[in-house]
């Protein structure tokens, strides 16, 4: 069978056009002078224990186990997986870190917190609100 | 000194305390349609100050409805649950979901299983994740014992006489303490099981004809679709679609007195793709990869000079050289070699229709390099033909059909019936076992508008002559732009979609083969939205693929299958 040279054709632009290269525009204007501080690198990233204030149970208190410098970030997330339902980032000045999170807009359910580090190493506890 | 309380309240946990271990109570269970099965999740407390107990549970809810969840009875003989303790329970159902098992997450710790979680959805699919939520409440100064924890409770549904049961998966469950928070837990280790199979009777109807379809580990049955299409004979011509049967996932099949007639001729061919072949291109992008077509252009540019003839180095079957004629000109020609590559590169030169070749088990595994073109030599056992397979319904008895498939161009068999080789030691198909090379993939904090994703590659002495990957992505959160090559000499391909991304390179004239590290190719993205917040994904699927520097296929060892990048935003910023 013959392939047709129409597709010879395709397959030839699609060949050249991994010769070329597109120099992205920025249209959101984030200064190349700029340099993003990462901290220091994570050698720890765990959770300890978890915290539910009983008196609002929406302040959720987060006990950690992670690196003096280093940048993290916490995710609430559907069970599933999806975007995240609120976000909270913080740089570690001691090991033993505790973070308090505010989920009183969060409604009832069953959540994944997520400890995720600047190399994307993470980990997951389940949290049930119930109010 | 209040660290060191600290450290040493996180250190004793670990040192004293035993895992606590939950368990299913049996593994098999047998019920009629419409019966009830109750089957019982237990828990060994093993010395813990235990609360929860988190569950995730997947089963068919087309085959089994979960009509009660309950505790075991607080101070009953059999209960782990003591005297005076009070539970509650939230139950969560996610219809269409399924677990998607990987090394990671198919571990005996129930927390192991629980962080390397991973789901397939499937918009109104057969199965369906069920998390389970318990907790007690106990009387001071007392714990969880060993024994019943939780039962669950099923409904059997009317299923078709065929269908095609799977288990009840415990996937994960794990405990939380008093003091030590979320616990390593054991699932299954020293007794019970992780899963159960329920073994279903009564209303099946008298069987006509019961078969097998040979279908490889690797396959998605969804994506397959597998149907065998019974045409009724007239004057030895296939004239009348009389039954559509589809094959279940674990490749059986059974046709009812109902469904054909009994002492009559039909000729059944195999479907593949969906009613209308929908899935037939993805099937093919599936089936065939950079190696079936390194391990066809060896074969046949190693071809004897002086005979002319094959010299089977990598085809070892007739059946690898049936999957290689591409162009269906019964001969091994450059036509099939040069329509393989175009296929490869993402031109869809191979041409499939709904109906495709199978084969009877006994020809596929038999067939040999000397006589496959030889038509005659098929039809003495197969008539019918490759396409095809004529066969004759008995009276009264259950006759057996067992058959496989390949799918033309698959000529690795990667996506097609394994061959089944009788010689300790031969070779199936044509692929190195148990060689590996390693593909490196990082996450990345994303600071500017521009991402760049590397695949390193690490080979060692192995030489590669081919490379493939397919990369999902969420395109309301990233524009796919380029690939940087860095294997300059061979030829690349990408196949781009929206949100999905087929791309890979092969070193056609095997004059310039790698080893060692290097990084083949680096994929640029740009993000749809302020870089500095995103938070995204990319998933490799399984559609990837290595070729060595003698054709054969090779496999790929990944240090993650999942590419995290979150915009600096996201650590630098306390809420949002």
């Amino acid at each position: 069978m013959q392939i047709p040279v129409h597709k010879i054709k395709l397959l030839t632009s699609i060949v050249l056009i991994l010769g070329c290269t597109f120099d992205p525009v920025d249209p959101f204007d984030i200064n190349e002078n700029i340099t993003f501080d990462l901290g220091e690198v994570p050698q720890s990233t765990k959770i300890v224990s978890v915290e539910i204030d009983a008196l609002t149970k929406t302040t959720i208190t987060l006990n950690m186990d992670v690196t003096v410098g280093a940048m993290y970030t916490i995710h609430l997330l559907h069970l599933l997986g999806g975007d995240p339902l609120a976000v909270t980032g913080f740089t570690v000045t001691t090991q033993f870190t505790t973070v308090q999170l505010d989920y009183s807009n969060i409604s009832n359910g069953l959540y994944d917190i997520v400890l995720i580090d600047t190399q994307g190493n993470s980990t997951k506890i389940p949290l049930l609100l119930e109010r | 000194m209040k660290k060191l309380f600290l450290l040493l309240s996180l250190l004793l946990p670990a040192q004293i305390s035993a895992q606590p271990e939950v368990y299913l109570e049996t593994n098999a269970i047998t019920a009629n349609r419409g019966d009830t099965i109750e089957i019982w999740a237990n828990f060994n407390n093993n010395s813990t100050q235990t609360r929860t107990i988190y569950f995730d549970f997947s089963y068919q809810r087309t085959a089994f409805s979960l009509i009660d969840v309950s505790f075991a009875t607080a101070g009953a003989d059999t209960s782990a649950i003591p005297t005076g303790a009070t539970t509650s329970l939230t139950n969560l159902n996610f219809v269409g979901f399924n677990w998607v098992q990987t090394t990671a997450n198919t571990t005996t710790n129930g927390l192991t299983n629980y962080q390397n979680m991973q789901y397939a959805y499937t918009s109104g699919g057969p199965y369906t994740i069920r998390r389970l939520y318990g907790t007690v409440a106990l009387p001071t100064n007392t714990n969880l014992g060993t024994g019943r924890f939780m039962k669950l409770k099923f409904e059997v549904q009317n299923t078709a006489h065929d269908f095609v049961y799977d288990s009840l998966y415990m996937n994960f469950a794990f405990a939380n303490s008093n003091n030590a928070g979320w616990l390593a837990t054991n699932n299954a280790v020293s007794t019970g099981y992780r899963s159960a199979f329920f073994t279903i009777s009564g209303g099946t109807a008298e069987v006509l004809i019961y078969g097998t379809l040979d279908l490889p580990s690797s396959v998605n049955i969804n994506h397959l679709q597998p149907r065998l299409k019974f045409f009724e004979k007239y004057n030895n011509v296939p004239d009348t679609l009389r039954h559509t049967e589809s094959v279940g996932s674990n490749g059986t099949f059974s046709v009812t007195p109902s469904e054909v007639d009994t002492d009559t001729d039909y000729r059944i061919y195999l479907s593949l793709g969906g009613p209308n072949g929908d899935s037939i291109p993805s099937i093919l992008n599936t089936a065939i990869t950079v190696s079936d077509f390194t391990a066809a252009e060896t074969e046949f540019s190693w071809q004897s000079l002086t005979t002319g003839n094959f010299i089977d180095t990598l085809f070892t079957k007739g059946v690898h050289y049936m999957a290689a004629d591409i162009n269906d000109s019964r001969g091994f020609d450059p036509g099939d070699t040069g329509t393989l590559f175009a296929q490869v590169a993402g031109v869809e030169t191979v041409e499939m229709t709904d109906t495709s070749q199978m084969l009877l088990k006994s020809v596929f595994d038999t067939v040999s390099t000397a006589y496959w073109r030889v038509t005659d030599s098929i039809l003495d056992t197969q008539s019918g033909g490759p396409y095809g397979m004529d066969f004759h319904t008995d009276t009264t008895a259950t006759d057996t059909l067992n058959l496989k498939y390949f799918i033309p161009g698959d000529v690795n068999l990667s996506y097609s019936s394994a061959l089944t080789v009788n010689t300790p030691g031969a070779q199936a198909a044509p692929v190195l076992a148990n060689i590996f090379i390693d593909v490196n993939l990082n996450n990345l904090v994303v600071t500017t508008n521009s991402i760049e994703i590397p695949f390193e590659v690490s080979t060692g002495d192995q030489e590669i002559s081919a490379l493939q990957f397919e990369v999902l992505y969420d395109p309301s959160k990233l524009r796919f732009e380029t690939m940087d090559l860095g294997v300059s000499s061979w030829i690349a391909f990408i196949d781009n979609k929206v949100g999905q991304v087929r791309f890979g390179a092969i070193d056609r004239s095997r004059e310039f083969a790698l080893s060692g590290d290097f990084t083949p190719f680096s994929l640029k993205f740009v993000t749809v939205n302020n870089p500095l917040d995103i938070v995204t994904q990319l998933h490799l699927t399984s559609n990837m693929d290595a070729s060595s520097k003698s054709g054969h296929q090779i496999g790929i060892t990944l240090n993650s299958n999942t590419i995290r990048l979150i915009g600096y935003n996201n650590y630098a910023n306390p809420g949002s």
